[in-house]
């Protein structure tokens, strides 16, 4: 299967404190118009997806429908992807097909990792590896592979910026 | 114009009446909110979110449809009761997991941050609501039949739901959705009765059967002359 690890796009900032606020940041226009432009850029691609799971957050949501003009299936919403990354989150997700799962930081980069490195590292050679494969906003990970530890190899990692070419 | 938080907050009082089993309002309300929601997806033209919440609706829905025949004015023969009973049951345990899960949790907390509506948007996608309605009406027009009429009156609830969201008048609409719903109630029944008699004839669900069907003809006609179709 291939799993595209989607940053959610540039957001505006929170209107207030707290988790409340937090979850109710929308999409910035700059942020629309950019990632607009990622997934023009991954059509280009020829990138179709089978799923689109999403965080409840709203900054992911809108990234998501954005996102969903590449959708050719079902679309769902997880709080695992709202939290760091778990083997329930792995169990959610389906064996086959090409799906997408729109997230946030630092938890991408640890799924990231532990997809591509699984456990062998131990968890204090995790926490440094995170800051190498820096998820930018409106970013792509594209791996491929088996959703377990240690399961996936790195396809491609799109920065938004390489789309905006 | 109205935003989506009243029937979040519909649906997540609702939930653990639902959950409990104890009062068959909470599925059935559980299914509306999930059904208007869905609605005012089709209003902010989102994709996100609606797979979700067919999802609920469905789960919902098989609840729902079994405790509404069972609570029914019809005289069910004792064999077909029980197995209605048995159905329910395996419903409710389908569902109760579902109501439970972190996904349920999840869906409300997106459900909790959507956008308000943008008015022009919103109208442009009632109109195609009204347009689909339309479309509806003269399939059935030209075939009318149950399901036919059934995928009518869902159009229809649309167009209602979507209007009401709007603080649009609604009155015509919710009449003939009501007017056309004791059929669709006989639509389950016979479904059910159906798989029912799969597993084997039964004189007595046989001859309910032939009075259902003869009711129905009776309601069918009696819609269809309700909407100038007779």
């Amino acid at each position: 299967m291939e799993l595209l690890l989607v940053r959610h796009a540039l957001a505006l900032p929170p209107e207030g404190e707290g988790e409340e606020a937090d979850h109710l940041r929308p999409l910035a226009p700059r942020g629309v118009r950019r990632f607009r432009k990622v997934v023009r850029g991954l059509r280009g691609l020829g990138v179709k997806l089978d799923l689109i799971v999403t965080s409840p957050k709203r900054r992911a949501l809108e990234t998501a429908e954005i996102l969903a003009d590449l959708l050719e299936g079902e679309s769902w919403v997880s709080s695992h992807l709202a939290a760091p990354p778990s083997e329930a989150l792995l169990a959610e997700l389906p064996k086959e097909g090409r799906l997408a799962v729109v997230g946030h930081e630092p938890y991408l980069s640890e799924l990231l990792v532990w997809l591509l490195l699984g456990d062998f590292l131990g968890q204090s050679a995790l926490g440094s590896l995170e800051d190498r494969f820096p998820l930018k906003k409106g970013g792509v990970a594209w791996l491929e592979g088996e959703p377990r530890p240690g399961g996936m190899v790195l396809r491609a990692f799109f920065p938004p910026k390489v789309f905006r070419i | 114009m109205r935003d989506a938080r009243a029937w979040v907050e519909h649906l997540r009082a609702h939930l653990p009446v639902a959950l409990s089993g104890k009062d068959p309002e909470g599925v059935h309300q559980v299914r509306v909110a999930g059904r208007r929601l869905r609605v005012y997806l089709d209003l902010l033209g989102w994709r996100v979110l609606r797979d979700d919440l067919r999802r609920l609706v469905q789960g919902a829905g098989r609840v729902r449809d079994l405790e509404v025949v069972l609570a029914g004015p019809w005289a069910l023969p004792q064999g077909f009761r029980r197995f209605l009973e048995g159905e329910l049951h395996l419903a409710r345990e389908a569902l109760s997991p579902l109501l439970a899960s972190p996904w349920t949790a999840a869906l409300l907390g997106a459900l909790e941050v959507l956008p308000p509506l943008e008015e022009g948007q919103a109208l442009r996608a009632l109109g195609r609501l009204e347009a689909k309605a339309k479309r509806r009406w003269k399939a059935l027009s030209l075939n009318p039949s149950p399901e036919a009429l059934h995928a009518y009156r869902r159009a229809l609830r649309r167009v209602r739901y979507a209007k009401e969201f709007l603080g649009l008048p609604s009155r015509r609409e919710k009449i003939l959705q009501e007017a056309l719903g004791n059929l669709q109630d006989l639509e389950v029944l016979l479904g059910l009765l159906e798989a029912f008699l799969s597993q084997g004839a039964d004189r007595e669900v046989l001859a309910l059967k032939e009075a259902l069907l003869v009711e129905r003809e009776k309601n069918m006609a009696e819609a269809l002359e309700r909407l100038g179709l007779a």
